[in-house]
């Protein structure tokens, strides 16, 4: 069954925002980022994005509803801030329908750009304190861009999962994509590689983010989210991620 | 029937019986949360990486400070794992764990029956235990010509 994507939003979204998602996959980078960014810019929950397809799964925090996939939006300074955070993953049959949405509505609501926050799984991360964050990016322009604010850019590799989605649908609608990915555990939630990714975030807009309390609670979150980890891995099956581990025909 | 087809078949039969068991074992786990209310126990994460000649375990063990928090054990062909938090934990007001404090991991992994049980080994860094457990195995040299 593909996926019909319906997104309801309590405010609009200004011209011009940067849209930055976080969609659970490898180390759960990207959720664990945007929980952390929505806290530390103190965004408000300004929407969701809900679908058929999406497990019909209602979460509750502290006594208030939330629907898994939220959409939060804020100012920063002078900068209209939007996230796209989600609690699920997306299952590989709709990932394509998803991508595709995605980039529909930035294109619609007239998005400068979209960042993706997420992981590279690498087998040694063990042995890895700081983890590096690459950028990777169809559009030149804004790769120029994170490489002059001294983000290091993906060379060579497969890019899979929703996320390699999002970055070609840019491609054919014309919209800036560009994906922050750092080098994490696969299989294990790696709030080290969200302080990383955050970090490389921070220099491309230009905006502090604060990672020490994200560093200090490490321990805590790669506890609670055992479960969401556990869950996204089943998920993620056949969802391209076999792809990352490859080496490219063209380099043969 | 040759003793060689004999020990041939033998070992395929135990490989399916391993893959229904692991199969079951996947099946039951799907909706079994990683909480065990009774030991007041979490269930880590990990992941299991087989070889022809030994198999390679990881085990996330986040809030374990010490490697001598950490007691491995085999019983029978099981593998178990307890290690202590070096503080109790909670899951905050999640309602269905609500009031509860786990004060440990604990893991069984199950093993196959060709494992050299002396030369097993364990090292923990950066909060990962990794168990390398070494397989019997026959090996014999094929002449290409």
């Amino acid at each position: 069954m593909i996926g019909k994507w319906h997104i309801f939003l309590k405010k609009e979204i200004p011209e011009n925002s940067s849209l930055i998602i976080g969609i659970p996959d490898v180390g759960l980078v990207g959720p664990i980022s945007t929980s952390h960014l929505v806290k530390e810019f103190n965004l408000e929950e300004i929407g969701y994005i809900d679908s058929s397809v999406v497990p019909p799964v209602i979460l509750f925090h502290k006594g208030k509803p939330h629907f898994p996939i939220r959409i939060y939006g804020g100012y920063k300074k002078n900068d209209y801030i939007t996230v796209l955070h989600a609690d699920i993953a997306i299952p590989p049959t709709e990932i394509h329908s998803l991508a595709e949405f995605i980039v529909n509505q930035a294109k619609e609501k007239q998005v400068e750009k979209i960042i993706l926050l997420g992981g590279i799984a690498v087998p040694n991360r063990m042995k890895i304190d700081k983890p590096k964050t690459f950028a990777a990016s169809i559009d030149e322009k804004i790769l120029l861009e994170a490489k002059e604010k001294g983000i290091d850019t993906l060379q060579d590799g497969f890019i899979g999962g929703i996320y390699a989605q999002i970055l070609k649908e840019g491609y054919k609608q014309g919209v800036k994509v560009i994906a922050l990915l750092s080098e994490c555990f696969f299989n294990y939630p790696d709030p080290g590689a969200s302080a990383a990714t955050l970090t490389a975030l921070s220099k491309l807009i230009g905006h502090e983010i604060d990672v020490k309390p994200l560093l200090e609670q490490e321990e805590e979150i790669r506890i609670k989210l055992r479960e969401l980890m556990k869950r996204t891995v089943e998920t993620m099956r056949g969802a391209g991620k076999e792809y990352e581990f490859t080496v490219p025909a063209l380099y043969a | 029937m040759e003793e060689w087809i004999r020990k041939y078949f033998e070992e395929v039969m135990k490989e399916v019986k391993r893959i229904r068991e692991e199969m079951a074992r996947i099946e039951s786990e799907i909706f079994r949360p990683l909480v065990d209310l009774e030991r007041k126990s979490i269930e880590p994460l990990y992941e299991i990486h087989r070889y022809s000649d030994k198999i390679q375990i990881y085990v996330d063990l986040p809030g374990v400070k010490d490697k001598n928090d950490i007691n491995l054990q085999l019983l029978g062909n099981k593998l178990i794992l307890e290690a202590k938090l070096a503080k109790p934990y909670s899951m905050g007001d999640l309602t269905v764990l609500r009031g509860e404090e786990f004060t440990q991991y604990r893991l069984e992994i199950g093993l196959p029956e060709n494992i050299i049980t002396e030369q097993i080994k364990a090292r923990f860094r950066n909060g990962i235990l990794e168990i390398t457990v070494p397989l019997k195995v026959e090996k014999y040299k094929i002449n290409i010509e």
